[in-house]
């Protein structure tokens, strides 16, 4: 009798003790994560601004190298040379940790342009879906380009 | 053995009796201004939030109880601290609409009201249809203002000044927590679209939680984790296209479950505006930031989901 009360003493103790963790996995925003194949992070480009687009639902960050970012502050980003940039892109879903904000949710496309060389042309590449899958419909591309190199750095002090 | 139970059960009414006699004072401080709202949202408040959140405290006679009332006058002194509906003329417009949204966010993570309250006062609970209720009120502030002149006048001048002035990069807050500089540089855990207070946020992670993504080791976070949230005002064109405009603030969290074992593991930092100004009037800041995140302790009180990339 004596060990039954102790083992339910101690159960009851440890359910009172023990505070469930959510595992790693399921904090981990999954829906909007990089393909292995594609690691953003290992081009160690630094995030030049953020830009949401509230009639698509989407939001992208605009990465890019150092010549990158002096391209957008130059007069006339389309005559730097040596850039290199990537734009990723998500659909928005709602934050469920945080009712009042939106969070990346499916990857929609990682573009790239670069300009290496003095004399080289613009190089724009679109990789699309989940499994950043290369799109060779060149339709809307200038526009892609010009939205690219019309964009602001955010201020970070 | 009767005898035994007899008399201990004596001793308690006795001590129980005797506590009677201490109590600490519980207040009614006067209502300087209260909470307007439609009658739909004020009637779930009032019934949920007013007993530890304004100066109209109910009390019931179970409440009056020792020990019972000293755990009830605790909640009534830090509830009124943390949001009081009594004295809402003593909130700035932008803390209030942050307050509501961080009510209903407790709410909706199951962190207000208190377990032990809501046991006792069953009235209290909020269900999933005041809830709803409580949401579409705050859904009818958002305002979106496409061309906002204010909020692009502000970024231009920010752009003008912040190049020849820059921050106070030796900025350190009252918990001592000193300005990270480089944070700019490191990769990112994610973004967000803060449309409840018309920011967006860039969430940047240095190598060791850019790590701890990679490998699924997030919680808890290891020692070492930084994050850095800076934050911008939206600004909107005809479009519906949103860019950063000026920059509000950067927030820290740093991991180090020796050093900041009083802050649960994290210290806490915010810095406003270009000048990096440290946000807290004393050291005991920190207490509202645990306050907010704690809705998040199953998840090593942090808030974002961080993006492998």
């Amino acid at each position: 009798m004596k060990a039954v009360t102790y083992s339910i003493f101690t159960v009851l103790l440890a359910l009172i003790a023990c505070t469930p963790k959510t595992p790693s996995g399921e904090l981990i925003n999954q829906k909007a994560s990089l393909p292995a194949t594609f690691s953003v992070s290992d081009l160690h480009q630094k995030v030049l601004t953020a830009v949401i687009n509230k009639k698509e639902h989407t939001m992208s960050l605009l990465y890019g190298d150092a010549a990158a970012e002096l391209a957008l502050k130059s007069a006339i980003p389309a005559q730097a040379t040596n850039f290199s940039f990537t734009l990723v892109t998500w659909q928005q879903q709602d934050d469920a940790h945080w009712f009042g904000a939106r969070i990346p949710g499916d990857l929609i496309s990682v573009e790239k342009l670069a300009k290496k060389g003095a004399d080289a042309s613009l190089v724009y590449q679109k990789l699309s879906g989940k499994k950043l899958t290369t799109v060779t419909d060149t339709t809307g591309t200038a526009g892609r380009i010009q939205f690219m190199l019309s964009q602001k750095v955010s201020i970070l002090p | 053995m009767k005898k035994f139970l007899l008399v201990s059960g004596i001793c308690v009414l006795i001590v129980v009796a005797c506590l009677q006699l201490i109590r600490p004072k519980i207040d009614h401080p006067p209502v300087t201004q209260d909470f307007e709202a439609p009658t739909a949202v004020k009637v779930i408040l009032v019934r949920a939030c007013y007993d530890c959140h304004s100066n109209e405290t109910n009390l019931r006679w179970y409440d009056k109880v020792q020990p019972v009332y000293w755990q009830v006058a605790e909640h009534i002194k830090d509830g009124r601290k943390g949001l009081n509906f009594s004295e809402w003329d003593k909130l700035a417009p932008a803390e209030r609409k942050a307050k509501l949204w961080e009510a209903v966010n407790q709410i909706e993570q199951g962190a207000m009201p208190i377990k032990s309250y809501t046991f006792v006062h069953g009235d209290a609970r909020v269900s999933s249809a005041d809830l709803a209720v409580l949401k579409n009120y705050l859904q009818g502030m958002v305002k979106s203002a496409p061309g906002d002149t204010a909020k692009i006048h502000d970024r231009d001048l920010q752009l003008q000044t912040v190049g020849r002035t820059g921050g106070n990069k030796d900025a350190k807050t009252l918990n001592g927590i000193t300005y990270i500089p480089d944070y700019g540089n490191w990769q990112i855990m994610s973004t967000s679209d803060r449309f409840d207070n018309g920011t967006m946020r860039v969430i940047y992670g240095n190598d060791i939680a850019v790590k701890a993504v990679k490998e699924h080791h997030i919680n808890p976070w290891p020692n070492g984790t930084v994050f850095a949230k800076a934050a911008w005002d939206q600004v909107e064109d005809r479009n519906g296209n949103v860019t950063t405009g000026a920059f509000k603030q950067v927030e820290f969290m740093i991991k180090d479950a020796e050093k900041y074992q009083s802050t649960r593991g994290w210290g806490f930092a915010r810095f406003k505006t270009p000048q990096h100004i440290p946000y807290g009037k004393t050291a005991m800041f920190t207490h509202e930031c645990i306050s907010c995140h704690e809705p998040m302790k199953d998840n090593d009180l942090v808030f974002t989901f961080p993006i492998k990339n």
